[in-house]
């Protein structure tokens, strides 16, 4: 009996462990990859202040274009700048903007869809149509294009790679509301009459969650991307803020002379920060979508 | 065909007004005053009222958009007072520049793509294998405008294999006799050997960076879909009635799984028109998105928009093609 009693519970442990949201990600190498960068970028952005040796700002021309030392691990700038220390507050620039941005993007385009997909008929396919044409344009350029409307600076980077995003938060939330809308559940909600926004926001959203997530997660490093560009091309941040696709765009013209830290290091940054969301987020898919795994 | 042409085309007319509309709020609505740009933020109120005036932006918002509309009917995008030109005059001396350099990168990335996708999907899990997905997964992570100076950093300042990142042809060298504009086929055309060499080299490292990011979202494509057709039973009757493998894999598996990757190529085009903007500005390529990014730079947005207009339409006109040779390749699609 007792040892019926065990294997039963070992079974059921076995069974829900591995299998378990968790267990699963946690079995997926590359999606752990992933999380330890952005754990680590996270960390250091919270942190910056304490991390960081020097200000990032603090010229000192006396020291231009040093090479990496004991002094200052990632070298100098051509004003002098820690380049260490403003990869490390470039850290909170690059997360926020990501984090902004796709929040933008999550906030309009998931009502959005919401509502096409769950009313239909005029509204909804006005809508549809409306992302459709936003998802005509090459992403870049709409985002340069916008940026360049508002004018440059941190905050339209922002509204810019948060309005890109749109549509493809729009398009999955309207894809799993029509799906959803027809289930028994939402029928059943219908039926005792609650409300059309109350359906929307606390049965078919909870439902549509995971693929949000995956497409949020995978999005994050889209908008870090977007917004580094943009800062290169001179309509994100303002000069003297540290982010790392200015600091790029600033060391640019030193690559040629030799002085390759300027643009290493913030490039390592950009290239593990996307890399890290981009794992979790193919991961996250791995997990949540049966298929994919089963499939594999 | 000819009738599913004809629909397609028609299908497209309310996506090019849409796209029209979009770029017109963007220019208008938004709140930044073309006005206040165009005189600068330290104009006097009474300058930049007059601006306002003459640019029509008193009138009524779909007045403005009738007017904007009949403007571009007319094959006038504005003018753009950095170069003092016609911004359509600027698109069409720089646009064969862009277009080499696209079809370079884009056949570059199809050259290596493609057989990269096939042998990570004969070989699942080998070696080959998990190197091409790493590379797949740090291509779509590499920032363009980092790649490329790396390149040139690699390349030029530390082995010396390339020429200066100056341009599409040396500086002591004529470029060939103007026929099509795109270098490499003027050369060729004309017989031109010395600016052919010159300009092969010029181009090679830009469209490798601009290549990257599309080789491994097409290589991963191009891995996926030959994994689904692999196992389908065609593949395996070619097996069964003693076919080499090679011809099983290309002439059989390959052609099939190679209709989903034409959809991502057409994708592509779109990311390739970003990329262009950013890499021409790292190699100092005289194309239209170096163009943009002067006109960033000289806060002229006349070019900048016109730029979204027309990227955005060749954008939907790449798509719709691709749609087209779909449907003549998978007759299926177009009896739907």
């Amino acid at each position: 009996m007792l040892s019926i009693a065990e294997n039963s519970s070992s079974i059921k442990n076995s069974a829900s462990k591995p299998n378990s949201f968790f267990g699963l990600l946690f079995k997926n190498r590359l999606a752990m990859i992933g999380l330890f960068f952005i754990l680590f970028w996270t960390f250091v952005a919270l942190f910056a202040p304490i991390i960081a040796p020097y200000s990032p700002t603090a010229t000192n021309t006396a020291i231009k274009l040093e090479a990496p030392s004991a002094a200052h691990w990632m070298g100098t700038d051509n004003f002098g700048r820690d380049i260490f220390s403003r990869v490390i507050f470039g850290a909170r620039i690059s997360l926020w903007t990501g984090i902004i941005g796709v929040g933008i993007s999550c906030c309009l385009g998931i009502p959005l869809g919401g509502i096409a997909g769950y009313y239909g008929g005029k509204l909804g396919n006005v809508i549809m149509r409306v992302m459709d044409t936003l998802l005509a344009f090459p992403s870049l350029i709409l985002a340069m294009a916008i940026a360049a409307s508002i004018g440059p600076g941190l905050i339209s980077a922002m509204i810019a790679v948060g309005i890109v995003g749109i549509p493809e938060f729009a398009r999955l939330m309207f894809g799993q509301t029509v799906s959803l809308r027809e289930k028994e559940f939402v029928e059943a909600g219908r039926a005792i009459g609650v409300k059309d926004s109350v359906i929307l926001r606390k049965h078919i959203f909870p439902n549509a969650l995971a693929p949000l997530l995956v497409r949020a997660t995978l999005g994050l490093g889209f908008a870090i991307l977007t917004a580094a560009s943009l800062s290169f091309l001179g309509l994100g941040v303002k000069p003297p803020t540290a982010e790392w696709g200015a600091m790029i765009s600033e060391g640019r013209e030193y690559i040629i002379s030799g002085q390759w830290w300027i643009i290493s290091f913030p490039g390592l940054a950009i290239v593990t920060s996307i890399l890290g969301f981009n794992l979790l987020g193919d991961g996250l898919r791995d997990v949540l979508d049966p298929r994919i795994r089963t499939g594999k | 065909m000819i009738r599913y042409v004809l629909k397609r085309l028609l299908y497209a007319i309310p996506g090019v007004l849409g796209i029209i509309l979009i770029t017109f709020i963007l220019s208008r609505v938004l709140p930044g005053d073309p006005a206040v740009m165009i005189a600068g933020e330290q104009a006097p109120p009474d300058v930049i009222e007059n601006i306002r005036i003459s640019m029509g932006l008193k009138d009524p918002l779909y007045l403005q958009f009738f007017h904007y509309i009949r403007q571009l009917g007319s094959g006038n995008l504005g003018t753009a007072w950095h170069t003092g030109h016609l911004v359509a005059q600027d698109f069409a001396t720089r646009f064969p520049a862009t277009l080499e350099l696209t079809l370079v990168s884009m056949f570059i990335a199809v050259c290596f793509a493609i057989p990269v996708g096939v042998i990570s999907a004969t070989r699942k899990n080998s070696a080959v294998d998990h190197v091409s997905r790493v590379l797949s997964l740090l291509g779509a992570a590499i920032p363009i405008f980092w790649l490329g100076l790396v390149l040139i950093y690699i390349f030029y300042a530390k082995l010396g294999w390339s020429p200066a990142p100056m341009g599409r042809i040396g500086q002591d060298i004529n470029p060939p006799t103007h026929l099509t504009g795109l270098y490499i086929l003027d050369s060729l055309l004309t017989g031109d050997m010395v600016a052919l060499k010159e300009s092969i080299s010029h181009i090679i490292l830009p469209a490798i960076c601009l290549s990257t990011g599309t080789i491994a979202i097409v290589a991963r494509m191009v891995r996926s879909s030959m994994l689904e057709v692999i196992g389908l039973d065609y593949v395996r009757t070619a097996r069964a009635k003693g076919l080499p493998e090679r011809i099983v894999i290309y002439k059989h598996a390959l052609v099939n799984a190679l209709i989903p990757t034409l959809t991502i190529l057409g994708l592509q085009f779109g990311y390739l028109i970003g990329g262009a903007v950013i890499t021409e500005t790292i190699f100092s390529w005289p194309g239209v998105g170096s163009y943009i990014t002067e006109s960033i730079l000289a806060t002229d947005y006349a070019p900048i928009q016109g730029f979204t207009l027309v990227s955005a339409i060749l954008y939907m006109l790449i798509n719709l093609s691709v749609d087209l040779i779909y449907g003549l390749i998978d007759p299926r699609i177009r009896y739907e």
